[in-house]
């Protein structure tokens, strides 16, 4: 076990590597460059830069030289922990990340945890009693959490908020505690406003997992095994329970890795629409701006945490799915 | 098939059924009736004039919160604050009240002009029609020497908001040390070197500062009033201000800290560059502790996530009573990037007043949940002449040789019967009625009437009405008369239809896209094949920047300054190459010949040319434009572009009607320092 999880660190640093290159490549492939960008947005605003000082300002800025140079500045740096100044924002990457990481974590395991509540137990009773009442009525409720885009999803449940309730759903913090210093009354505000986010996008994901959960299942519950356990007096929830349940949880274990990048990437216009200050729409708004050292640190970040988190899933497989064998034992 | 099972299949086609009536019900709820309040207002300043010609205050007043800070010691009297002679603001409706909050919502660290625009420091300033050029920071300004010589007055005791004096000393360090210094100013600001010659500067005395040029420069006081010279909030953070705070900034600049100081400065911040520190530190959106002359401080900076000012306690402006301007306390900017999001905040009533990123489209919603939310919508007018001007690449041509082709879109494009026929296949009332709510004037490309620069109504529609039996007769009579099957025009050199893209980004105030698709299908009806292409804004501004487009969108710019409308930059979307040129002084892109020679002359002359003359030439550079369509233009004054405005009831002395132009920075003219809160 301990050599398999070594050889797999080996293996993530290589990928992350791989990544570091791919995306720093990837930032530089649309035309233009940062000022370009930053060109055009004045623009759109009504102010006018010329274009001679831009390319003055390209110079200052290092964006002339050619791509492998700014690549290795990029990476030599960051092995002394600097992950460089963003361009757009003109203040270190590390000072714009933090908190918004930390805010993304937090926003990602309320959103699992939301849906593997509900996820889990419905699936199971889907299965179980399938072509129940109860069946097709989470059933009509799954497909219509999967069909709705979550951001329609986050302004149809803001507007309704506000006309019905004339509540103010969007953010995760009161405007006093938004600037505030990390405190009791801050967390316990966090907590307040996080159940809205959490559930509009842990929903889709809700739906999904039911879905899925329920086929599983139904394939497990039909062979001899759980029919013999039935057979010799186990009761049906102890059956079900001990033995299929832990095979058809298979996927979503594997699939813990993902949801840190998919909450940042795949949800950022709800965390555009939701006013979240996570990663999402700063990422997008660097991809924009091809602010490169802003988005480059967080897609790789990203990568990191994804690699981990496939680690993690992979290792927690080996436990939790008994017929995982580890390569070379017996 | 069991009962149970069967029961249970029933129940779920009833919940389907119910699902469905509901999913109908809550859609009818959200379609309220337009209600019918108006958008135009009971004319709230109007002809209102911010020149004061009143007997100057003698006795002054403040806010309670800085008289409280004063009888503490913590502060100078305001009699000491205020400058001798300080400005007097008569306001719009009635003397205001102290205090309160200005609540708005901004769109991130790129939307400075958000809160640049409030503040309005500029060194002269236009009034509220927004044609009149009055003192502001300048206490007054001549011109001498037949326009070579340009002096500004400034205010005596004027201070900044650190309290420390402003004087031309302010003006000297600003142009010696920053504007001149080519680290951090590389390219200097094209305001101050008319004709390629960069003027020069003198500090006459405390409060009296010269320009000089070699060549007459008429037109700089006008240009002191607008975006081209702009003041500290909106110009300082690339250091082309013409004035700053040197008893501050001159501990981050390298001639006068001491080298260690300065290195351990860059590092704390954790920045590569001593340029880096100082557009930081001299970056009035990032830096609370850089002074200012502006009414607010910024407190937390742009990049939090609740952006907040402050009242500036040093402010220089007065109201007739002598109370001490501003009104209102504070200004807390919520970050919202979402434009949906944002127009949701304000039919809460969350914002006390902005016209920034208020879209036109929901003005309906935003009309039918005014009493609710406690507002009222009004509606200023651009005084860009249009707000959505299709431009064809005249230079596209040069593209096609490039690639290798035989030219035949940029042949068309270039051919000025083609333009014709293109402005009278358009349909200008159904762009108003779709796109722009019936809210703008279908014209042609030119300025807004009531600029000096307006050629006369004889050009208002000039080739700009519909008349789509004229388009199909030109278009035929220019060899373009073979079509395909399907009705759409064959290109000359026998290679399938002619087909023309227009490419826009989506991502603009204006619904660009929308007018697009609406352009396609207007120009399908004399037979020409169109592609819609709808980019994000860099990858737009590239395909413009890089010549490559046929035709794109844009706004014409500001009536009040028509010469940038001839082809000066790269970004001419007209004719980028010709633009290039220009830009490059002659070494890329092609030289201008004809009337892009002839319109960049006008440009060079209007710099020089005493005012009645530099009229004339204006005149004259719209009446090429009207003629020739390289703009074509279809909607104008509409209040499409930043001037859909959003009052709270109890939020007065905003006038109904305000100077809409990017050069003029609304909603400074309207001078939000004399806005206040009414409980």
């Amino acid at each position: 076990m301990l050599a398999y999880i070594a050889r797999r660190t080996a293996l993530a640093v290589g990928t992350i590597l791989a990544i570091s290159v791919v995306s720093f490549v990837i930032i530089q492939l649309p035309p233009g460059d940062y000022l370009t960008a930053h060109i055009a947005t004045l623009r759109q605003q009504g102010d006018r830069v010329s274009l001679e000082q831009a390319a003055a300002l390209r110079a200052q800025y290092g964006l002339d030289r050619p791509i492998y140079v700014q690549y290795g500045l990029w990476v030599g740096n960051m092995l002394r922990g600097d992950f460089g100044v963003s361009l757009h924002y003109n203040e270190p990457v590390s000072k714009l990340i933090g908190e918004r990481l930390l805010l993304t974590v937090i926003l990602s395991l309320a959103a699992v945890l939301f849906t593997w509540i509900l996820a889990v137990p419905i699936g199971i009773y889907s299965a179980v009693r399938q072509h129940s009442v109860g069946d097709y009525l989470f059933t009509f409720v799954g497909f219509i959490g999967i069909a709705i885009p979550s951001f329609m999803l986050a302004l149809v449940l803001m507007y309704g908020a506000y006309a019905w309730f004339g509540l103010s759903v969007d953010g995760l913090f009161s405007d006093e505690f938004i600037e505030a210093e990390w405190s009791m009354a801050r967390i316990w505000d966090l907590l307040k406003h996080l159940w809205v986010p959490g559930i509009i996008l842990g929903a889709a994901g809700t739906a999904q997992l039911i879905r899925i959960l329920r086929a599983n299942l139904l394939d497990e519950l039909r062979k001899p095994y759980v029919v013999a356990a039935r057979a010799k007096g186990l009761s049906l929830w102890r059956a079900v329970v001990k033995y299929p349940v832990r095979v058809a949880l298979n996927p979503l274990i594997s699939t813990v890795g993902y949801i840190l990048p998919a909450l940042v990437s795949g949800s950022v216009i709800v965390s555009v629409v939701l006013n979240l200050p996570t990663v999402g729409p700063l990422l997008w708004g660097a991809l924009l701006q091809q602010d490169m050292y802003l988005a480059g640190t967080i897609v790789l970040l990203l990568s990191t945490l994804t690699v981990i988190g496939t680690l993690i899933s992979d290792i927690l497989l080996v436990i939790l799915d008994p017929r995982i064998r580890l390569e070379g034992k017996r | 098939m069991s009962r149970r099972e069967d029961s249970s299949r029933r129940l779920a086609i009833l919940i389907l059924v119910l699902a469905v009536a509901a999913a109908v019900g809550v859609g009818s709820m959200f379609r309220k009736p337009m209600s019918t309040a108006s958008v135009l207002g009971e004319g709230i300043g109007k002809g209102h004039s911010f020149i004061y010609e009143g007997p100057m205050p003698t006795e002054f007043s403040e806010a309670p919160e800085l008289a409280a800070l004063v009888a503490k010691g913590e502060l100078p009297p305001v009699e000491e604050r205020l400058p001798e002679e300080p400005l007097v603001i008569p306001p719009v409706e009635r003397i205001g009240k102290y205090g309160g909050t200005w609540r708005r919502a901004f769109t991130g660290p790129a939307d400075g002009q958000n809160i640049d625009r409030l503040q309005h420091d500029h060194v002269l300033y236009y009034d509220l029609d927004g044609t009149t050029l009055m003192p502001h920071i300048a206490k007054s300004w001549e011109v001498k020497d037949g326009g070579r010589v340009f002096e500004l007055k400034l205010r005596k005791g004027m201070k900044w908001s650190d309290g420390h004096p402003f004087t031309a000393d302010d003006f000297e360090f600003a142009h010696n040390e920053l504007i001149l210094n080519d680290d951090l100013v590389p390219v200097k600001p094209p305001w101050l070197r008319p004709g390629g010659k960069l003027g020069k500067f003198k500090k006459v005395d405390e409060t009296t500062i010269r320009y000089e040029f070699a060549e007459p420069y008429y037109i700089l006081p006008r240009l002191y009033g607008t975006a081209a010279v702009a003041g500290q909030s909106a110009a300082g953070a690339w250091q082309t201000c013409v004035y700053a705070p040197g008893h501050y900034l001159k501990q981050f600049h390298p001639d006068y800290a001491s080298k260690e100081n300065l290195k351990k400065e860059v590092e704390g911040a954790g920045l590569d560059n001593w340029v880096q520190l100082f557009r930081q530190r001299s970056d009035a959106d990032r830096n609370p502790d850089l002074p200012v002359v502006a009414p607010w401080v910024m407190e937390k900076p742009i990049t939090s996530r609740l952006f907040t000012l402050k009242r500036n306690p040093y402010y220089w402006a007065v109201d007739p009573e002598g109370n001490q301007l501003p009104y209102i306390d504070r200004i807390t900017m919520h970050l919202t990037q979402n434009m949906e999001a944002l127009n949701l905040r304000a039919m809460r009533g969350d914002i006390d007043m902005q016209h920034r990123h208020v879209k036109l489209a929901d003005v309906p919603v935003l009309v039918a949940n005014a009493d609710k939310g406690g507002y009222r919508v009004r509606f200023w007018r651009s005084y860009s002449g249009t707000a959505c001007a299709i431009y064809v690449n005249q230079t596209y041509r040069e593209k096609e040789i490039e690639m290798g082709k035989k030219p035949e879109v940029g042949k068309w494009l270039a051919n000025r019967q083609f333009r014709i026929a293109l402005s009278h296949g358009v349909d200008r009332d159904a762009i108003n009625d779709l796109v722009f709510l019936g809210t703008g004037t279908p014209r042609a490309v030119l300025c807004a009437p009531q600029s000096p620069y307006y050629p006369g109504p004889k050009y208002e529609h000039l080739y700009s009405t519909l008349d789509i039996e004229k388009a199909n007769a030109i278009l035929d009579d220019i060899g373009l008369k073979e079509k395909n099957r399907d009705g759409f025009r064959l290109r000359s050199d026998g290679e399938g239809p002619l087909v023309i893209t227009i490419s826009v980004t989506g991502d603009a105030f204006v619904d660009y896209a929308g007018v697009a698709q609406l352009l396609a299908e207007h120009w399908a009806r004399i037979g020409l094949k169109i592609h819609v292409s709808v980019l994000g804004r860099n990858a737009s501004w590239q395909r413009t920047v890089q010549n490559e487009h046929h035709i794109t969108m844009w706004e014409t710019g500001a009536s009040d300054a028509p010469f940038g409308t001839a082809p000066i930059g790269s970004g001419c979307a007209y004719g980028p190459l010709i633009g290039l040129w220009y830009e490059s002084g002659g070494k890329k892109g092609i030289e201008p010949t004809g009337l892009f020679k002839e319109m960049i002359d006008l440009y060079e002359q209007s710099v020089t040319l005493p005012p009645a003359e530099c009229i004339a030439a204006g005149q004259e550079l719209w009446r090429i434009h009207a003629e020739n369509l390289f703009m074509i233009g279809t909607v104008g004054a509409s209040p499409a572009f930043n001037g859909v405005v959003v009052v709270k009831k109890n939020f007065r002395n905003v006038p109904d009607e305000a100077p809409n132009d990017s050069a003029l920075q609304n909603p400074g003219p309207a001078r939000p320092e004399q806005f206040f809160v009414d409980n």
